[in-house]
Protein backbone atom coordinates (compact mmCIF):
# COMPACT_ATOMS: atom_id res chain seq x y z
CA UNK A 1 0.00 0.00 0.00
CA UNK A 2 1.19 3.19 -0.56
CA UNK A 3 0.52 6.11 1.13
CA UNK A 4 2.17 9.97 0.47
CA UNK A 5 4.83 11.65 0.52
CA UNK A 6 5.25 15.07 1.82
CA UNK A 7 8.38 18.17 1.57
CA UNK A 8 11.29 18.74 -1.12
CA UNK A 9 12.83 15.86 -1.24
CA UNK A 10 9.64 14.27 -2.13
CA UNK A 11 8.89 16.70 -4.97
CA UNK A 12 12.23 15.82 -5.94
CA UNK A 13 12.03 12.43 -6.42
CA UNK A 14 8.81 12.93 -8.05
CA UNK A 15 10.15 14.45 -10.81
CA UNK A 16 12.60 12.52 -10.92
CA UNK A 17 10.31 9.49 -10.92
CA UNK A 18 8.57 10.85 -13.73
CA UNK A 19 11.58 11.30 -16.03
CA UNK A 20 12.18 7.73 -15.73
CA UNK A 21 9.04 5.90 -15.42
CA UNK A 22 8.87 5.48 -19.17
CA UNK A 23 12.17 3.50 -19.11
CA UNK A 24 10.90 1.36 -15.92
CA UNK A 25 7.43 0.30 -17.31
CA UNK A 26 8.59 -0.42 -21.18
CA UNK A 27 9.71 -3.82 -21.69
CA UNK A 28 12.49 -2.71 -23.94
CA UNK A 29 13.82 0.66 -23.11
CA UNK A 30 16.26 2.58 -25.07
CA UNK A 31 18.24 2.79 -22.55
CA UNK A 32 17.38 0.24 -19.61
CA UNK A 33 17.46 1.64 -15.83
CA UNK A 34 20.34 0.22 -13.94
CA UNK A 35 19.91 -1.64 -10.77
CA UNK A 36 20.32 1.10 -8.22
CA UNK A 37 17.77 3.62 -10.96
CA UNK A 38 15.24 0.56 -10.46
CA UNK A 39 15.81 0.14 -6.99
CA UNK A 40 15.90 4.16 -6.12
CA UNK A 41 12.47 4.12 -7.91
CA UNK A 42 10.48 0.77 -6.46
CA UNK A 43 11.33 2.75 -3.07
CA UNK A 44 10.01 6.13 -4.09
CA UNK A 45 6.98 3.92 -5.77
CA UNK A 46 6.13 2.26 -2.54
CA UNK A 47 5.69 5.90 -0.55
CA UNK A 48 4.27 8.00 -3.30
CA UNK A 49 0.56 7.44 -4.59
CA UNK A 50 0.58 9.96 -7.24
CA UNK A 51 3.73 8.22 -9.31
CA UNK A 52 2.61 4.65 -8.60
CA UNK A 53 -0.44 5.72 -10.09
CA UNK A 54 1.39 7.26 -13.29
CA UNK A 55 3.09 4.15 -13.67
CA UNK A 56 0.50 2.06 -13.25
CA UNK A 57 -1.49 4.47 -16.19
CA UNK A 58 1.68 3.97 -18.05
CA UNK A 59 1.45 0.35 -18.13
CA UNK A 60 -2.28 0.69 -18.99
CA UNK A 61 -1.95 2.61 -22.06
CA UNK A 62 1.37 0.49 -23.27
CA UNK A 63 -0.77 -2.46 -22.71
CA UNK A 64 -3.49 -0.98 -24.68
CA UNK A 65 -1.19 -0.38 -27.40
CA UNK A 66 0.10 -3.70 -27.51
CA UNK A 67 -3.12 -5.08 -27.48
CA UNK A 68 -3.55 -2.66 -30.51
CA UNK A 69 -0.59 -4.80 -32.32
CA UNK A 70 -2.56 -7.91 -32.39
CA UNK A 71 -5.36 -6.26 -34.32
CA UNK A 72 -2.29 -4.80 -36.62
CA UNK A 73 -1.62 -8.25 -37.66
CA UNK A 74 -0.81 -8.29 -41.53
CA UNK A 75 -3.98 -10.08 -43.20
CA UNK A 76 -2.50 -14.25 -44.14
CA UNK A 77 -3.35 -13.01 -47.63
CA UNK A 78 -0.63 -10.19 -47.57
CA UNK A 79 1.59 -12.50 -45.91
CA UNK A 80 1.24 -15.64 -48.39
CA UNK A 81 1.88 -12.79 -51.10
CA UNK A 82 4.82 -11.56 -49.63
CA UNK A 83 6.44 -15.09 -48.89
CA UNK A 84 5.44 -16.30 -52.44
CA UNK A 85 7.54 -13.52 -53.68
CA UNK A 86 10.57 -13.97 -51.52
CA UNK A 87 9.89 -17.67 -53.01
CA UNK A 88 9.76 -16.50 -56.77
CA UNK A 89 12.59 -14.45 -56.54
CA UNK A 90 15.15 -17.04 -55.35
CA UNK A 91 13.67 -19.90 -57.55
CA UNK A 92 13.77 -18.67 -60.61
CA UNK A 93 16.71 -15.97 -59.74
CA UNK A 94 17.04 -13.55 -62.60
CA UNK A 95 20.58 -12.50 -61.70
CA UNK B 1 18.03 16.49 -37.80
CA UNK B 2 14.74 14.71 -38.82
CA UNK B 3 13.00 14.09 -42.24
CA UNK B 4 15.97 14.00 -44.81
CA UNK B 5 13.51 12.95 -47.22
CA UNK B 6 15.60 11.91 -51.04
CA UNK B 7 18.89 12.29 -49.42
CA UNK B 8 21.63 9.60 -49.73
CA UNK B 9 21.16 6.97 -47.83
CA UNK B 10 23.27 6.60 -44.52
CA UNK B 11 21.62 3.62 -42.83
CA UNK B 12 22.66 1.98 -39.63
CA UNK B 13 25.43 -0.54 -39.53
CA UNK B 14 24.99 -3.35 -42.09
CA UNK B 15 21.93 -1.76 -43.20
CA UNK B 16 21.47 -0.85 -47.21
CA UNK B 17 24.97 -0.12 -48.82
CA UNK B 18 25.12 0.88 -52.62
CA UNK B 19 28.71 1.23 -52.69
CA UNK B 20 30.32 -1.62 -54.78
CA UNK B 21 33.50 -1.90 -53.03
CA UNK B 22 31.43 -2.93 -50.04
CA UNK B 23 30.49 -6.16 -52.09
CA UNK B 24 31.63 -8.68 -49.89
CA UNK B 25 33.16 -12.09 -51.24
CA UNK B 26 31.55 -13.86 -54.31
CA UNK B 27 28.39 -15.80 -53.60
CA UNK B 28 27.44 -18.96 -55.94
CA UNK B 29 23.23 -18.04 -57.17
CA UNK B 30 22.27 -21.17 -54.51
CA UNK B 31 23.74 -19.78 -52.02
CA UNK B 32 22.59 -16.03 -53.00
CA UNK B 33 18.97 -17.20 -52.81
CA UNK B 34 19.58 -19.02 -49.69
CA UNK B 35 20.94 -16.02 -47.71
CA UNK B 36 18.37 -14.28 -49.32
CA UNK B 37 15.53 -16.55 -48.01
CA UNK B 38 17.24 -16.29 -44.39
CA UNK B 39 17.26 -13.33 -44.00
CA UNK B 40 13.68 -12.15 -45.51
CA UNK B 41 11.67 -14.85 -44.66
CA UNK B 42 11.60 -14.17 -40.93
CA UNK B 43 10.89 -10.24 -41.46
CA UNK B 44 8.54 -10.27 -43.50
CA UNK B 45 6.15 -10.13 -41.20
CA UNK B 46 7.66 -6.89 -39.37
CA UNK B 47 8.04 -5.61 -42.98
CA UNK B 48 4.37 -5.20 -43.58
CA UNK B 49 3.31 -4.22 -40.11
CA UNK B 50 5.41 -1.36 -40.59
CA UNK B 51 4.50 -0.87 -44.49
CA UNK B 52 0.88 -0.47 -42.96
CA UNK B 53 1.74 2.04 -40.29
CA UNK B 54 3.54 4.27 -43.24
CA UNK B 55 0.31 3.75 -45.35
CA UNK B 56 -2.16 3.00 -43.50
CA UNK B 57 -3.92 0.34 -45.35
CA UNK B 58 -2.77 -3.13 -45.95
CA UNK B 59 -3.40 -2.97 -49.79
CA UNK B 60 -1.02 -0.14 -50.05
CA UNK B 61 1.77 -1.85 -47.59
CA UNK B 62 0.95 -5.10 -50.02
CA UNK B 63 2.27 -2.96 -52.80
CA UNK B 64 5.46 -1.33 -50.62
CA UNK B 65 6.48 -4.55 -49.52
CA UNK B 66 6.51 -6.02 -52.67
CA UNK B 67 8.16 -3.11 -54.24
CA UNK B 68 10.76 -3.48 -50.90
CA UNK B 69 11.37 -7.26 -51.91
CA UNK B 70 12.04 -6.78 -55.36
CA UNK B 71 14.64 -4.11 -54.53
CA UNK B 72 16.06 -6.27 -51.62
CA UNK B 73 17.02 -8.98 -54.17
CA UNK B 74 18.33 -6.66 -56.82
CA UNK B 75 20.76 -5.12 -53.80
CA UNK B 76 21.60 -8.98 -51.97
CA UNK B 77 24.92 -8.65 -53.52
CA UNK B 78 25.85 -5.39 -51.80
CA UNK B 79 24.68 -6.55 -48.23
CA UNK B 80 27.09 -7.53 -45.64
CA UNK B 81 24.26 -10.12 -43.85
CA UNK B 82 24.79 -7.77 -40.80
CA UNK B 83 21.16 -6.87 -39.29
CA UNK B 84 18.85 -7.89 -41.99
CA UNK B 85 15.73 -6.19 -40.28
CA UNK B 86 17.63 -2.87 -40.06
CA UNK B 87 18.94 -2.96 -43.90
CA UNK B 88 15.00 -4.20 -45.16
CA UNK B 89 13.40 -1.10 -42.91
CA UNK B 90 15.96 0.92 -44.42
CA UNK B 91 14.73 0.19 -48.30
CA UNK B 92 11.53 -0.20 -47.36
CA UNK B 93 11.46 3.44 -46.33
CA UNK B 94 12.98 4.43 -49.40
CA UNK B 95 10.03 2.34 -51.45
CA UNK B 96 7.71 4.01 -49.33
CA UNK B 97 8.79 7.50 -50.16
CA UNK B 98 9.15 6.76 -53.49
CA UNK B 99 5.71 5.74 -53.84
CA UNK B 100 4.57 9.13 -52.22
CA UNK B 101 6.67 10.67 -54.48
CA UNK B 102 4.54 9.05 -57.71
CA UNK B 103 2.18 10.91 -56.41
CA UNK B 104 -0.39 8.15 -55.31
CA UNK B 105 -3.17 9.58 -53.82
CA UNK B 106 -4.49 6.79 -51.89
CA UNK B 107 -0.87 7.11 -49.99
CA UNK B 108 -1.55 10.91 -49.07
CA UNK B 109 -1.15 11.86 -45.38
CA UNK B 110 -4.57 12.58 -44.10
CA UNK B 111 -6.46 9.29 -45.44
CA UNK B 112 -3.69 7.21 -43.45
CA UNK B 113 -4.76 9.68 -40.80
CA UNK B 114 -8.45 8.61 -41.44
CA UNK B 115 -7.82 5.01 -42.26
CA UNK B 116 -6.07 4.56 -38.81
CA UNK B 117 -9.04 4.86 -36.83
CA UNK B 118 -11.30 1.92 -37.77
CA UNK B 119 -8.36 -0.20 -37.85
CA UNK B 120 -8.05 0.05 -34.20
CA UNK B 121 -11.91 0.35 -33.13
CA UNK B 122 -12.80 -3.20 -32.02
CA UNK B 123 -10.63 -4.50 -29.30
CA UNK B 124 -9.58 -7.56 -27.14
CA UNK B 125 -8.89 -8.50 -23.94
CA UNK B 126 -6.99 -11.59 -21.79
CA UNK B 127 -8.65 -10.93 -18.20
CA UNK B 128 -12.36 -11.81 -18.30
CA UNK B 129 -12.84 -9.08 -15.55
CA UNK B 130 -11.96 -6.42 -17.24
CA UNK B 131 -13.02 -7.43 -20.67
CA UNK B 132 -15.88 -4.60 -20.94
CA UNK B 133 -13.58 -1.78 -19.45
CA UNK B 134 -10.35 -3.12 -21.47
CA UNK B 135 -12.57 -2.72 -25.09
CA UNK B 136 -13.76 0.96 -23.89
CA UNK B 137 -10.06 1.54 -22.76
CA UNK B 138 -8.76 0.10 -26.14
CA UNK B 139 -11.35 2.33 -28.45
CA UNK B 140 -9.83 5.46 -25.81
CA UNK B 141 -6.94 4.83 -26.77
CA UNK B 142 -7.03 4.00 -30.60
CA UNK B 143 -8.90 7.22 -30.92
CA UNK B 144 -6.32 9.19 -29.11
CA UNK B 145 -3.21 7.17 -31.13
CA UNK B 146 -5.59 8.34 -34.11
CA UNK B 147 -5.44 11.69 -32.92
CA UNK B 148 -1.70 12.61 -32.44
CA UNK B 149 0.40 14.49 -34.96
CA UNK B 150 1.75 12.62 -37.57
CA UNK B 151 5.56 12.37 -36.45
CA UNK B 152 4.01 11.25 -32.64
CA UNK B 153 1.78 8.99 -34.21
CA UNK B 154 4.44 6.99 -36.41
CA UNK B 155 7.09 6.82 -33.59
CA UNK B 156 4.74 5.44 -31.32
CA UNK B 157 3.41 2.88 -33.31
CA UNK B 158 6.34 1.66 -34.57
CA UNK B 159 7.79 1.28 -30.69
CA UNK B 160 4.67 0.49 -29.01
CA UNK B 161 2.29 -1.01 -31.33
CA UNK B 162 5.07 -2.84 -33.73
CA UNK B 163 7.14 -3.62 -31.57
CA UNK B 164 10.38 -2.25 -33.29
CA UNK B 165 13.36 -1.34 -31.52
CA UNK B 166 14.01 2.29 -31.06
CA UNK B 167 16.81 1.72 -33.68
CA UNK B 168 14.79 0.04 -35.92
CA UNK B 169 12.45 2.41 -36.04
CA UNK B 170 14.55 5.31 -36.57
CA UNK B 171 16.02 3.43 -39.36
CA UNK B 172 12.41 3.42 -40.55
CA UNK B 173 11.55 7.29 -40.17
CA UNK B 174 15.59 8.53 -41.00
CA UNK B 175 15.96 10.32 -38.02
CA UNK B 176 18.37 10.02 -35.20
CA UNK B 177 17.29 7.36 -32.08
CA UNK B 178 17.48 10.06 -29.75
CA UNK B 179 15.29 11.45 -31.67
CA UNK B 180 12.51 8.50 -31.76
CA UNK B 181 12.96 8.45 -28.23
CA UNK B 182 11.66 11.69 -28.07
CA UNK B 183 8.66 11.39 -29.98
CA UNK B 184 8.02 8.14 -28.04
CA UNK B 185 8.20 9.95 -25.13
CA UNK B 186 6.19 12.98 -26.29
CA UNK B 187 3.27 11.02 -28.21
CA UNK B 188 2.65 8.89 -25.03
CA UNK B 189 2.68 11.81 -22.90
CA UNK B 190 -0.22 13.10 -25.17
CA UNK B 191 -1.55 9.95 -25.36
CA UNK B 192 -1.91 10.12 -21.51
CA UNK B 193 -3.17 13.09 -21.50
CA UNK B 194 -5.97 12.59 -23.92
CA UNK B 195 -7.12 9.43 -21.97
CA UNK B 196 -7.00 11.60 -18.86
CA UNK B 197 -10.50 10.97 -18.02
CA UNK B 198 -9.72 6.94 -18.02
CA UNK B 199 -6.84 7.20 -15.07
CA UNK B 200 -6.96 3.84 -13.13
CA UNK B 201 -8.56 3.94 -9.84
CA UNK B 202 -6.35 3.77 -7.17
CA UNK B 203 -2.63 3.86 -7.65
CA UNK B 204 -0.98 0.48 -6.33
CA UNK B 205 1.07 -1.65 -8.37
Amino acid sequence: MTRRMQGPRSMLECWWSGRVLDRYVEQQPAIPLTPAERDRLERHLSVCERCATSATERRRVLAALDRLGDQHAPPPASLRRAHDLVRDLTDGDPA
Amino acid sequence: MAGRDGKEPEGPPGSEDMTPSAAPAQRGEATRAEAFARWVEPEVEVLLRVAHTLTGSWSDADDVVQDTLVRAWGAVDRFDGRHPRAWLLTILRRTHLNSLRRGRPDLVEDDVLARHRPAFGAAHASSPEQVVDDRAFDADVAEAVGSLGEQFRRAVLLVDVDHLTYDEAAAVLDVPTGTVVSRVSRGRSRLRAALAHRRPRGGSR
